[in-house]
């Protein structure tokens, strides 16, 4: 009796990988979100990209970046602000090229 | 008349010696037959007015000394003899004590009234020949004797006298204990028919001498106040009768009850049993006082608001002051005795002793390793509140549990169960308090004290609040006490945003309408301003935001979803306004990673030029792990997933390769494991060396028992203890971060102007920092302190510079 | 004389204030002078922290130019517009560089300091332009209108429209 419970368990041992499957339900995971961008913080205001501009108090959808076609880009609050106060010359403050949206 | 006028001198002195009984016999004082008129005319015809005087007063003198005082001393002494070794202070010794006291004083009482007319001779001989006894001592002769009487009684007293006579006050204030006191018990007492014994006498019932020993009494007090010798001698035992009995029944009073006020009862009981008594001594009988002499009236009168309403708030207080730290903690059932308290300190000098007292039980109960931080927390607000009542200017709250502020300073996790009750319903004392919509009062915010227009309402400190805080903050309400601890809001905030990551990070819940319900209370507590609080409403945000995120991701209309193995879904964090995680590494497996990274790439799709970083080990996994012979559901940690799902390729792994697979270290590993362990899943085999455990026939340590149940569908289990500590870097190292960040100002500050002052520099940060770091004053020199002692900076003449290299 | 003398409290104001947009820029650039500042140069932090709009510039002629040894004092303040608006920067002091493009009440003939400014110029830019426009300098001279300008211009230079004559110098 007791040596036909000893070489069970030896096969069962011997088995196991076939046996164990593990199933992911589901997974939440946890994640930091941040702008694809050259440079981490706005050349304008200095204020981190991933924070917000001095402006405002949340950061990403009600403080999001603009790009320009010179590929500088700014917290959309700044660079507004910025083309605002300018007259004459719409200019990309960091290289004084003209200033145009990126599409 | 003939004799005394004709009789040559020697007859007239013999008549002279006999009259005035200056031989010492005042045997036949009365009948000495001559005319007393005559005999002091002649001593004044002689001019021997002064020295008959003299003379006369001697021989008395001579007769208290050596008869009447030792014969009084005598009945003492002997009974002492007699009871010499019998400690009985039973009934029976003290009736012995009662008639042989009366007698004494009868005799005495007697024999000292036997010389009052030689006494009155002598007067009339002072009057009429201008003699003088001594230096006149007011209040005539009698009085003099009265005085020679006291002296010579006193210098022969025998040492048990006292004792003695105590005894006889005793019975007699039994006797008349039981029937003031006796008589108020008895009407609500059930009355039985057993024969108990007397209370006042203790004799049998039937037996009762109660007024024998009253009568006694009476005459006793009556024959020793006629001799002037009343207040004397037992002044003091009539004093400390009632002292003791007050201190007694006030204690008894007092015992372990703090929710009733017993002042105004027991100033009453004072003041009847120390009348009746007093009644007693004095008039003889009670109810006596109103047709006593005035000044027995006003002796009474001042010995009971003098004497005994001090002894009884005396009393009441030292007793209170020795129960004061239950008194506090049960706050507020004890609010009545508390208010007695306070009454009773304004009458007495105690304060002091007060606050000695309670600051010593405090550190004796309160402020060790064996009481819970929760526990001193609760002793530190009830006291906040008892001595409020005690001191509403909260002087003595300030003396008291400064200690109590110093040791919860130096716990850990005070600030962590400060905000988790205060943010927590079940904790209501707390909760409550922050729904109080009123700005906190802090050590190092500037109210209204120099504020001058209630400067009509104004009072000064107490003399002992020297050194203390301004009176704004002792008055604070309990949060900005409990605030006050650390002195900043930040310590506090800063760890409300530590707890708040922890929870939206084990819960995952995505409901924040409580998080944000406790965010307006703390917004209207601690400022809306504050840059911390400000932090916690985006951290807030991003969990509403992650759920709307995780919807549209996981809608059915969107693409990415149709190539997913298992229901992925995120909390986004806005990084920029989390307080730092404690780094830790996890390589989740391969069928994850690609997962994660097609969430990223729907992420990217939806928001547009931004992306997201995966912190792998947080999160929240949902397993279902089917076994030979049972299935298990699981709600686990990613590294416990982890560590699970490659024991599916191999059913044997050593700590070593399974930590290179993971890029798990082993320490962390060895921890996690355990989870598996219990579950009954992993078994180490050999040290560090794990395998699959299957059926349940397996288990041969029994710690499987559990795997027994066939195709258990095991609820999840609560994530495990060790899973509770936080994800987030200690509120103290972000905390070192922030500071460190100002340690670089500071060097640049003194490399720029070489030395400068505690204020200077802290005026200067404040300028720089300006809505990011707080930093009070103290904190900052602490911080330079630190920095003098690491030799990093010096510190001469009040001034900081860097050390040259 | 005096029957009682009444001490007022020195206030101990928390590290916090009213934060206004431009403050915190201020505050970046005050900490990145102090922290790297341009060789010779020093931010005044005594100056700068009493109000953070107005700051004064330490600064020393560079080695092997005209002006090695000077030293001179650069005012900067700031309009509640900064950075979209450019600081109104002169020297002040008893030495004023002479120099072809700076008249001798400090204003300085600088294009970054009114139409060229950016707002992604800052002060350190701002004191290495002007390093610059002094090292290269190979004559010291005023400008030529020097005495019609410092009688007949406004107290703030960033009134004057200047006529950027030269770039080289």
């Amino acid at each position: 009796m007791i040596v036909l419970k000893r070489s069970w368990r030896k096969y069962s041992i011997d088995n196991l990988e076939q046996v164990m499957k593990v199933k992911i339900k589901s997974w939440t995971g946890v994640a930091t979100w941040r702008w694809v961008a050259n440079d981490d913080s706005c050349g304008i205001c200095r204020m981190p990209f991933d924070g917000c501009c001095s402006d405002c108090r949340l950061p990403g959808d009600d403080c999001p970046l603009v790009w320009g076609q010179c590929s500088h880009c700014f917290h959309i609050h700044c660079i507004m602000k910025w083309l605002q106060s300018q007259q004459l010359h719409q200019q990309c403050p960091m290289c004084r090229q003209e200033w145009k949206f990126k599409e | 008349m003939a004799a005394v006028r004709t009789a040559d001198s020697r007859q007239q002195w013999e008549i002279i010696k006999k009259n005035f009984c200056i031989d010492g016999d005042f045997s036949q004082i009365n009948d000495s037959g001559e005319d007393l008129q005559l005999v002091v005319r002649l001593v004044q015809q002689l001019g021997a007015g002064q020295l008959v005087l003299d003379l006369a007063l001697d021989a008395i003198w001579l007769a208290l000394r050596q008869s009447v005082v030792p014969k009084f001393w005598q009945h003492f002494v002997t009974f002492e003899a007699q009871t010499n070794g019998k400690e009985d202070d039973a009934g029976e010794g003290s009736v012995e004590v009662m008639s042989r006291v009366a007698t004494a004083v009868s005799e005495l009482y007697d024999s000292a009234g036997s010389f009052v007319p030689q006494i009155n001779r002598c007067e009339m001989l002072c009057e009429q020949s201008g003699a003088k006894f001594e230096d006149c001592i007011p209040g005539g002769l009698m009085e003099h004797f009265k005085l020679h009487l006291r002296a010579t009684l006193h210098s022969q007293m025998p040492s048990s006298f006292m004792h003695l006579l105590h005894k006889f006050y005793s019975a007699a204030f039994k006797v008349f204990y039981q029937a003031e006191v006796g008589s108020q018990v008895e009407e609500s007492e059930e009355v039985t028919d057993e024969p108990v014994p007397c209370g006042g006498c203790g004799g049998a019932t039937d037996a009762c001498h109660c007024q024998a020993i009253t009568n006694t009494f009476c005459q006793v007090n009556k024959q020793l106040y006629g001799l002037d010798l009343l207040e004397r001698l037992a002044g003091d035992i009539i004093s400390s009768l009632l002292l003791s009995v007050i201190t007694d029944h006030v204690s008894t009073t007092c015992r372990d009850s703090y929710d009733q006020s017993c002042i105004n009862q027991l100033e009453k009981w004072v003041e009847n049993v120390v009348v009746g008594w007093l009644e007693l001594v004095y008039c003889g009988s009670r109810g006596q006082l109103s047709s006593a002499d005035a000044a027995i009236q006003t002796m009474v009168s001042n010995n009971l608001n003098q004497t005994y309403m001090t002894a009884l708030y005396h009393t009441y207080t030292t007793t209170r002051i020795d129960q004061l730290f239950n008194i506090v903690i049960e706050y507020p059932e004890s609010q009545p005795a508390l208010e007695d308290i306070r009454e009773c300190l304004d009458r007495t000098h105690l304060r002091d002793r007060l606050v000695e007292s309670l600051r010593s039980a405090i550190q004796t109960r309160l402020l060790h390793p064996g009481v819970n931080t929760t526990d001193v927390l609760h002793a530190y607000i009830s006291a906040i509140k008892a001595l409020r009542v005690l001191d509403p200017k909260g002087v003595l709250l300030e003396l008291v549990s400064e200690p109590v502020r110093q040791y919860l300073r130096g716990r850990e996790d005070t600030v962590r169960y400060i905000v988790t009750s205060l943010t927590d319903e079940s904790c209501s004392e707390l909760s409550e308090e922050l729904l109080v919509a009123a700005p906190l009062v802090l050590d190092d915010s500037h109210s209204d004290d120099d504020n001058m227009d209630n400067w009509e309402t104004w009072t000064p400190d107490p003399v002992h609040a020297h050194n203390l805080k301004s009176k704004s903050q002792r008055t604070a309400d309990i949060i900005s006490m409990l605030v006050n601890i650390y002195g900043s809001k930040d310590v506090f905030i800063t760890e409300y945003r530590t707890i708040l990551a922890d929870r939206i990070l084990s819960q995952f819940s995505y409901d924040t309408e409580r998080e944000i319900r406790y965010l307006e209370h703390l917004k209207v507590r601690f400022g809306e301003t504050l840059a911390l609080l400000h932090k916690c409403e985006v951290m807030v945000k991003d969990v509403a935001d992650s759920k709307r995120i995780n919807t549209s991701i996981n809608s059915d209309e969107n693409p990415h979803r149709e190539k997913q193995k298992f229901p992925v879904s995120a909390m986004i964090l806005s990084a920029q306004f989390w307080p730092s995680f404690k780094e830790e590494r996890l390589q989740v497996p391969e069928e994850v990673t690609k997962e994660l990274e097609n969430y990223t790439e729907a992420f990217q799709d939806l928001k547009g030029n931004r992306t997201l970083n995966w912190k792998p080990h947080l999160g929240q996994v949902q397993l279902e792990i089917e076994l030979k012979n049972r299935t298990l559901n699981l709600t686990v940690t990613p590294t416990q997933a982890t560590i699970i799902y490659h024991f599916q390729e191999r059913n044997r792994w050593s700590i070593d390769d399974l930590s290179t697979m993971t890029q798990v270290p082993k320490t962390v590993l060895r921890r996690k494991i355990t989870y598996w362990q219990t579950q009954g899943v992993l078994q180490e085999v050999e040290s560090d060396v794990f395998v699959l455990v299957e059926g349940e026939e397996t288990g041969e340590e029994g710690q499987t028992a559990a795997a027994g149940l066939p195709l258990a569908d095991i609820a999840p289990p609560a994530i495990e203890e060790d899973e509770a500590e936080s994800v987030m870097a200690s509120a103290q190292d972000q905390r070192e971060e922030e500071l460190q960040v100002l340690w670089s100002y500071i060097v640049g500050m003194l490399t720029n102007l070489d030395c400068l002052p505690l204020e200077r520099i802290h005026a200067m940060l404040k300028m720089f920092v300006q809505g990011s770091v707080e930093c009070s004053p103290q904190e900052l020199r602490a911080f330079l302190d630190r920095k003098v002692r690491q030799h990093q900076l010096l510190l001469t003449n009040g001034l900081y510079k860097l050390p040259k290299n | 004389m005096y029957l009682f003398v009444v001490e007022f409290p020195t206030p101990s104001v928390p590290l916090r204030g009213p934060c206004l947009p431009q403050q915190k820029r201020l505050q970046k650039e005050l900490m990145s002078l102090l922290k790297e500042p341009p060789a010779g140069v020093t931010v005044d932090v005594d100056t700068a922290h009493t109000k953070l709009t107005e700051w004064v510039v330490h600064m020393e002629g560079a080695a092997g130019t005209l002006y090695e040894g000077e030293k001179f004092q650069l005012q900067f303040k700031f309009s509640p517009k900064y950075p979209f608006d450019s600081p109104e920067v002169i020297f002040v002091g008893d030495n004023i560089p002479v120099h072809p493009h700076i008249y001798s009440n400090g204003h300085i003939c600088l294009s970054i300091l009114t139409e060229d400014w950016s707002p992604a110029l800052s002060v350190q830019a701002i004191c290495l332009s002007i390093i610059s426009m002094l090292s290269s300098c190979k004559e010291k001279k005023r400008p030529p209108d020097n005495s019609y300008y410092v009688k007949t211009c406004s107290a703030n230079p960033k009134k004057t429209k200047w006529w950027y004559h030269d770039d080289t110098v």
